[in-house]
């Protein structure tokens, strides 16, 4: 299989002058932003897009997330805070159009970039939090192998409630266990 | 009437918060780094040892950066006695719309961790929820710092996350400790205590 392929999708750069409108067009929708970070939900210029995929990409990878029926771009998904000191990173990933979600493609671009971390990065863990409000994620993320590790306790407010963080992790070992265990 | 003021929130019995002066702290600072512990809060991993001159350099551009950012604050532990400097208080990544903010306390040496430590995070901890009105705090520590760890207890913060083997130290591999403070917690601790005005 080739390294940036899965089942359902393939992961290719972003062409940020060709894929930035569409990008941006998901961050009109508040929820994608909400879902994606606890800053002030804000939609972005086209020109903000470009910029942050750039930032991405200079301090890490991003990636758009393609079908591989039909090659459009669905999502995106990216590894940041690499410390190769620690062999650790830090992966987001983000499904745009509300009617791709929940149709394993996340899962699919998950297991893509998690092999990228481990054959091609060598890392030894790779880190993610979520909000606990987003619990379709959370079941991916544990289809992949993340395992739970803890949770900030009421570290977003969103619409008059507090909600937690959680803080889910994958090793090497846990991942070569379960490859293992699949084949 | 009464003020309802709590008596300061910059000062507790031995120590008090203040500005840094990079010129008269950075010669101070540099006998600390030579406390494997100390070099290893204060800067990036790999820690190692740095001269009084790029201490210097490091603070100044530490204060510029600070000042530059709307998520980012810095100060100075002095002593009462004399404003000796005893030791650094950094609070980062303050996100406002959430009240949430991230801390690092640079304990000055082995001696003031003891003597004095749980002074320092009591006193950080009524700037962060009397004056920057946050809700939560967290700080994190490898999880062989077992001594700050116990200290940050004491004041009420809890184990949430331990992320597993993020630290690599001596050829091994460690966990991640974050340690978590909401204001009611620490509300609980003070009531417990019957310290209202620390």
């Amino acid at each position: 299989m080739e390294t940036f392929e899965g089942n359902l999708v393939r992961l290719d750069p972003i062409d940020s002058d060709s894929e930035s409108e569409l990008i941006n067009s998901w961050f009109e929708d508040g929820e994608f932003f909400r879902l994606l970070d606890e800053r002030l939900a804000k939609i972005p210029t086209v020109e903000n897009t470009k910029e942050f995929i750039e930032k991405i990409n200079k301090e890490g990878f991003i990636f758009g997330i393609h079908s591989r029926k039909d090659l459009t771009l669905i999502g995106f998904v990216g590894l940041g805070i690499i410390n190769f000191y620690a062999s650790e990173a830090w992966v987001g990933i983000a499904i745009g159009d509300r009617g791709n979600q929940g149709r394993g493609y996340g899962t699919d671009a998950m297991n893509v970039i998690i092999r990228f971390a481990f054959l091609e990065l060598n890392l030894n863990r790779i880190s993610l939090d979520v909000f606990e409000y987003k619990n379709w994620g959370i079941r991916s993320y544990e289809k992949v192998g993340f395992k739970l590790e803890g949770r900030e306790r009421e570290s977003i407010y969103r619409d008059g409630k507090w909600w937690d963080t959680l803080y889910m992790g994958i090793l090497r070992k846990d991942w070569e266990e379960k490859r293992i265990a699949v084949n | 009437m009464d003020n309802p003021l709590i008596k300061s929130i910059f000062k507790s019995q031995h120590i008090h918060l203040a500005g840094i002066d990079p010129e008269e702290d950075a010669p101070i600072e540099a006998t600390w780094m030579t406390d494997q512990a100390y070099a290893e809060d204060r800067i990036s991993p790999p820690a190692r040892p740095l001269s009084e001159h790029e201490i210097l350099i490091r603070l100044q551009n530490e204060i510029k950066a600070a000042q530059d950012s709307n998520s980012e604050m810095l100060f100075a532990y002095r002593a009462n006695l004399d404003d000796h400097l005893v030791g650094f208080l950094r609070f980062h990544n303050i996100l406002w719309n959430q009240r949430v903010g991230q801390m690092k306390i640079l304990f000055g040496g082995r001696e003031k961790l003891e003597r004095l430590g749980r002074e320092f995070i009591s006193l950080a901890c009524t700037f962060a929820f009397h004056e920057l009105n946050l809700h939560r705090l967290t700080v994190f520590y490898p999880d062989y710092r077992q001594t700050e760890m116990d200290l940050f207890h004491r004041e009420g913060f809890r184990d949430e996350v331990r992320r597993r083997e993020a630290h690599y130290y001596h050829g091994k591999y460690w966990d991640v400790v974050h340690l978590g403070l909401l204001k009611s917690d620490w509300n609980e601790v003070r009531e417990d205590r019957n310290d209202g005005n620390i």
